[in-house]
């Protein structure tokens, strides 16, 4: 059992070590805030961002063995139709993250591709 | 009430992200065997999800304060762009702006800056809420984890998919708004590089990347048109 107080200091640790990185924009000098390369970058940096937290959460996944990424790409898959089909953010997450658990929790592509 | 209605409405794909992505952090977080509490304690003081889930490993492993403080820095060094966003959204209250900047995760900002109200009060408001929902949202969820994880065992195989497919919708969300290709052509090779060159530190890495062809991108822009 960890020490309650070591972990107690590691949460006001951790707290110290995000507010810096979440307020740095703002210490910038006001008379630079409406650079016309920040409001670029402001309006460009989000997308870019998106897909680099995408990648970076597949960063896990199993590409060169069994099961090759597949039930990640599948669920991908699931989240992007439903999302174009419907544009409903609950239900593409819902409907992708469902696919995946059944895919992982059952072993199911393991299964396919053994008898391959 | 408006403000309040419309950031409800554009949370709602975070609460469904948040709490079953809290009560997997309080699952894996029990384990430490700490009071049931503290998983919630965690989400109200740090709000940093993916140092959350990071830092059990670290705290099973009794690493230094040290080394926690970097992990934690490294993996939120994403952040450091993104109130680049932010500056004409946020109030200028000396208590709401810190606690707006506090609250400002990768969910919280795809949520802001999906959505502006015109009224410029009205949107402060909906700035606010947004965030106050997204924090009662994820300390709801740690703390539901650490008091379900106190009870039952759980096979929670595959519940964190529901983090890659909020980031998927919110991609797509973001192709709709600036109708541009660029940024995702960019991000990808950018990525993938990382992943390639320093896989630990793929985030800091790619976004230092991302940032310096933007910026680079947005130079070349004035210099044609002047």
């Amino acid at each position: 059992m960890a020490d309650r107080f070591y972990v107690l200091r590691a949460f006001l640790v951790m707290a110290a070590a995000t507010f810096p990185t979440r307020v740095f924009p703002f210490l910038v000098p006001k008379k630079y805030r409406n650079n016309a390369h920040l409001k670029f970058i402001g309006l460009y940096l989000p997308p870019a961002v998106m897909l680099l937290l995408v990648l970076y959460c597949l960063q896990g996944a199993n590409f060169s063995a069994v099961p090759y990424g597949i039930p990640e790409i599948l669920s991908i898959v699931v989240v992007v139709a439903a999302h174009l089909w419907k544009r409903h953010g609950l239900l593409s997450i819902g409907l992708g993250t469902l696919c995946y658990v059944f895919l992982v929790q059952t072993g199911i592509i393991e299964r396919w591709l053994a008898l391959l | 009430m408006r403000a309040f209605r419309r950031a409800f409405k554009s949370s709602i794909p975070v609460l469904f992200g948040y709490v079953p992505l809290g009560v997997a952090f309080g699952l894996l977080f029990n384990t430490l065997g700490c009071p049931w509490f503290y998983a919630g304690l965690s989400g109200l003081v740090v709000f940093a999800g993916s140092a959350q889930f990071l830092c059990v490993n670290l705290l099973a492993a009794h690493a230094s304060l040290a080394a926690i403080f970097f992990a934690t820095l490294s993996l939120n060094l994403r952040h450091m762009f993104f109130g680049f966003s932010m500056f004409h959204r946020f109030p200028e209250n000396r208590w709401l702006k810190p606690y707006l900047i506090f609250g400002l995760t990768d969910e919280t900002y795809s949520v802001l800056t999906a959505t502006k109200l015109e009224n410029r009060r009205e949107d402060e408001r909906f700035c606010l809420w947004v965030t106050f929902l997204n924090h009662s949202y994820w300390v709801l969820g740690c703390a539901l984890g650490g008091l379900l994880g106190s009870r039952f065992r759980f096979d929670t195989r595959g519940f964190d998919f529901v983090l890659t497919a909020l980031f998927v919708v919110l991609a797509l969300e973001q192709a709709f708004a600036v109708k541009r290709a660029f940024p995702f052509v960019i991000a990808g090779a950018a990525g993938a590089a990382a992943l390639k060159i320093c896989p630990k530190q793929m985030l800091p890495f790619s976004l230092a990347i991302v940032f310096a062809i933007l910026l680079g991108k947005s130079l070349q822009t004035e210099d044609k048109d002047g």
